[in-house]
């Protein structure tokens, strides 16, 4: 009985926690109706809400022997890399060719704030570790230095300034180790994550580089101690740190005090690498919903409809059992909703294809468990020891069924990009709700009204048709 | 309620021919005929219509399908806040799958009802086409060489190897009837297929369970008995499971409308199939699987 206090604290956190996120105000917006309020909180996609089009003109760089059109799906597959690692897993990324010109297309779901997801498409992404040969603070841009030492050099900007007036480095793409060039930039870079700085507060980016990329680094860093290495991004300085000593396991931190949008963004794009070209913002425009609101209304209409008769049908053939079932299922759904509007993540159509995955497992576990509680029964068990012989008996069932398929949504996570990853996201959060609905929130709903089961199934005088 | 064995078990060869012929079936159509991708996958053409009328994305599709039938299944949605002159009073982006050359856009202008225009003509590449195909292949791999080694570690190499053989059949069979009836292949279409899979895992893992624990129980009958058995004692829960679950979508594509149908249809073919594998493939493999093994 104190396994049950403490689960049924458990079940009644976590649904309230879920409604909180569900139900709380979101001052930006009215809600005409209680379904509107209902679903106000949960950020819809491009084909349920609709969002915003950016075209963006794509400039080939001088000198490139690429034809447009191959030019043209680099730059795609960079930005589609881009925004699902920033978590814009639901934007649409595709080339537009009209005449000879050809165009970047970026539609972004909801239309409240398209800045971030417009940063992360407009920047260049070019990361470079290089050499400092001068400093200079001034409002502009100091002038070109001249002589052999300074050849390929140029002066630029740093992220922050100094005294109030702007920081200028003079940078060379390379550093020179004797008469070598070292050149080592974000192709070398396996991995870049956003991480609390907890030395100097804010938040900072971990870079870890190749095989290759770590021997020049630590060559680099080998030869530049107590000297400092600027890292650029997109002609930036974004800091450049003092070296203390040799770093010679391929891993690096970026830490200037950042934000954590700034930390993550500035991650995302290191991360996906150089955009191969420049982009040039043509047009940005709002985008109605493409499933039309006939239609939407019309799969709610039949998801009710179905989710009524399932509750229905669930009350006929188990009676009171049946009745947790509903519960349970009521009680995943809420959660589920719950944990779309508390997290940022975006429903469309195949998002709503996982809910229906966890409508399903969520009825399936119950079914399970009161099928081995029936069997228990049919036995001779009460009911509160039949109860808890089912849950013990039905346990691996449930574990391995819905563990094989979150393996299986962890791989299309990390594999998958745009659509695809956000499908699996909704069917891992869904599995989990629908475990944890089955094991705790039904156990507690039928230990606690076991003394009002009747035991219909026990009929002594046919013991022998009992499974053997 | 009577408890009355059925004979699942000395009929599979029947039904492991079946499965077989319609696997068959299916890579055929898939091979030959392929699939009717929509501009998910295709691409196609995008032309912005502007309206003196204030026309609801539904209005639109209709007038439009009266001219070309192709319009029916295309994407449209309202485009807002673009400057234009008093008399327009609603603008539309809409992707076919039809690629109109120029002189087909000539013959599209002049059938186009009063009040209806075409502000711009561009082709558009499919967003889904090179993220899902350069990947697939890999993701199935990997998910499945997962599978193998979770089920091999909770149960045997011959259990992971059935759930392999029964997953691959659903999803060929599904994508086999995609293709059979022409049915758009959007990326709705790839979110259903992988739920089905889901679905039939979940199915197939719960057989297994129960086989699992029959086979702890009594060593003493064998193979084939015991696996009969379990099928029957979880059978009313399969029952159960299938029929809810076949209500919900089997109710979106009744009442969804045109846009859900290519979605609904996965989902409610993939149940069927699902529960199919999972009593009559998944399981009966098994007893073919271990003869092997013991000799």
């Amino acid at each position: 009985m104190k396994a049950d206090r403490i689960r049924l604290i458990f079940v009644v956190v976590v649904i309230l926690a879920a409604l909180i996120a569900m139900f709380w105000p979101n001052s930006e917006k009215e809600y005409t109706s209680f379904l509107d309020r209902m679903f106000g909180n949960i950020r819809l996609g491009l084909d349920i809400k609709g969002g915003s089009r950016l075209d963006y003109a794509i400039k080939l760089n001088e000198g490139t022997d690429k034809t447009i059109s191959e030019v043209a799906d680099e730059v795609v597959l960079v930005v589609r890399q881009r925004l699902d690692n920033a978590g814009y897993t639901e934007a649409i990324v595709q080339k537009v060719a009209s005449g000879q010109d050809m165009r970047l297309r970026v539609e972004i779901p909801g239309v409240e704030d398209p800045g971030v997801a417009e940063r992360l498409v407009g920047k260049k992404g070019k990361l470079y570790f290089g050499e400092i040969l001068d400093t200079a603070d001034s409002d502009t841009k100091p002038a070109k230095k001249i002589g052999l030492a300074y050849t390929d050099a140029i002066w630029v900007k740093s992220r922050e300034q100094v005294n109030g007036v702007d920081r200028w480095y003079l940078v060379r793409e390379y550093s020179k180790v004797g008469s070598q060039k070292l050149y080592l930039d974000g192709s070398s870079v396996n991995n870049a994550t956003a991480a609390p700085d907890t030395q100097r507060g804010g938040f900072k980016i971990q870079l870890s580089f190749n095989s290759e990329g770590a021997d020049v680094f630590s060559r680099i860093t080998s030869n530049f101690i107590n000297k400092q290495v600027p890292i650029v991004l997109d002609d930036i300085v974004l800091v450049a740190p003092v070296v203390q000593t040799a770093i010679r396991d391929g891993s690096a931190e970026i830490s200037g005090s950042f934000t954590a949008e700034e930390s993550m963004e500035i991650a995302a794009l290191i991360k996906s690498g150089n955009l191969p070209a420049d982009l040039e913002k043509l047009q940005e425009r709002t985008l109605g919903p493409t499933l039309g609101k006939d239609i939407i209304r019309a799969s709610l209409i039949a998801g009710l409809f179905g989710l009524a008769i399932v509750l229905v049908y669930m009350i006929i053939t188990y009676g009171l059992l049946g009745l947790v079932a509903d519960l349970a299922l009521i009680y995943n759904s809420l959660l589920l909703l719950g944990v779309m509007a508390g997290g940022s993540f975006i429903l469309t159509l195949p998002g709503i294809a996982g809910i229906i995955l966890t409508i399903g497992t969520t009825v399936d576990g119950n079914i399970i468990v009161l099928e081995r509680i029936k069997e228990e029964m049919r036995s001779g068990k009460t009911p509160l020891n039949a109860i808890a012989g089912g849950y013990s008996k039905s346990f691996s069932t449930i574990f391995d069924a819905n563990i094989t398929t979150i393996l299986a949504a962890i791989v299309l996570y990390y594999l998958g990009t745009g659509t695809i990853r956000g499908f699996a996201t909704t069917l891992i959060i869904g599995i989990l709700g629908s475990m944890f609905t089955t094991l705790v929130v039904s156990r507690v709903l039928l230990d606690g009204m076991s003394g009002s089961i009747n035991n219909r199934w026990h009929n002594p005088e046919s013991e022998a048709g009992v499974s053997k | 309620m009577s408890r009355r064995e059925i004979d699942f078990t000395s009929k599979r060869k029947m039904f492991i021919i079946i499965s077989v012929i319609l696997v068959l079936v299916s890579l055929i159509s898939i091979f030959t005929r392929g699939f009717n991708f929509g501009v998910d996958f295709s691409g196609g053409t995008d032309l912005v219509f502007s309206s003196t009328e204030d026309l609801t994305v539904a209005e639109l599709r209709e007038k439009l399908a009266d001219i070309d039938a192709e319009f029916g299944m295309a994407k449209i949605s309202r485009l807002n806040d673009i400057q234009s002159d008093e008399s327009i009073k609603s603008n539309f982006s809409v992707t076919v799958q039809e690629f109109y050359k120029s002189d087909d856009k000539d013959a599209l202008l002049e059938r186009l009802p009063d009040g209806l225009k075409v502000e711009s003509f561009d082709s558009v590449s499919g967003f889904a086409a090179d993220e899902l195909r350069s990947k697939s292949i890999w993701i199935a791999i990997i998910a499945l060489g997962i599978i193998l080694v979770y089920i091999t570690f909770r149960f045997k190499f011959s259990f992971g190897i059935g759930a392999i053989i029964a997953l691959a059949h659903d999803a060929i069979i599904t994508l086999g009837l995609y293709s059979l009836f022409s049915i758009p292949f959007d990326v709705s279409v790839v979110a259903a297929v992988l739920t089905l899979l889901g679905y039939s895992l979940n199915d197939t893992i719960v057989v297994y369970d129960r086989i699992r624990e029959n086979l702890k129980k009594s060593r003493k009958n064998t193979m084939e008995r015991t696996i009969n058995d379990s099928i029957n004692q979880v059978l009313s829960r399969t029952i159960n499971t299938s029929l809810t679950t076949f209500i919900v979508v089997f109710t979106m594509l009744l009442f969804g409308g045109a846009g859900l149908r290519p979605f609904a249809f996965g989902m409610t073919v993939g149940v069927i199939v699902g529960t199919y594998s999972s009593i009559f493939i998944a399981s009966p493999i098994l007893i073919g699987l271990f003869d092997r093994k013991k000799k």
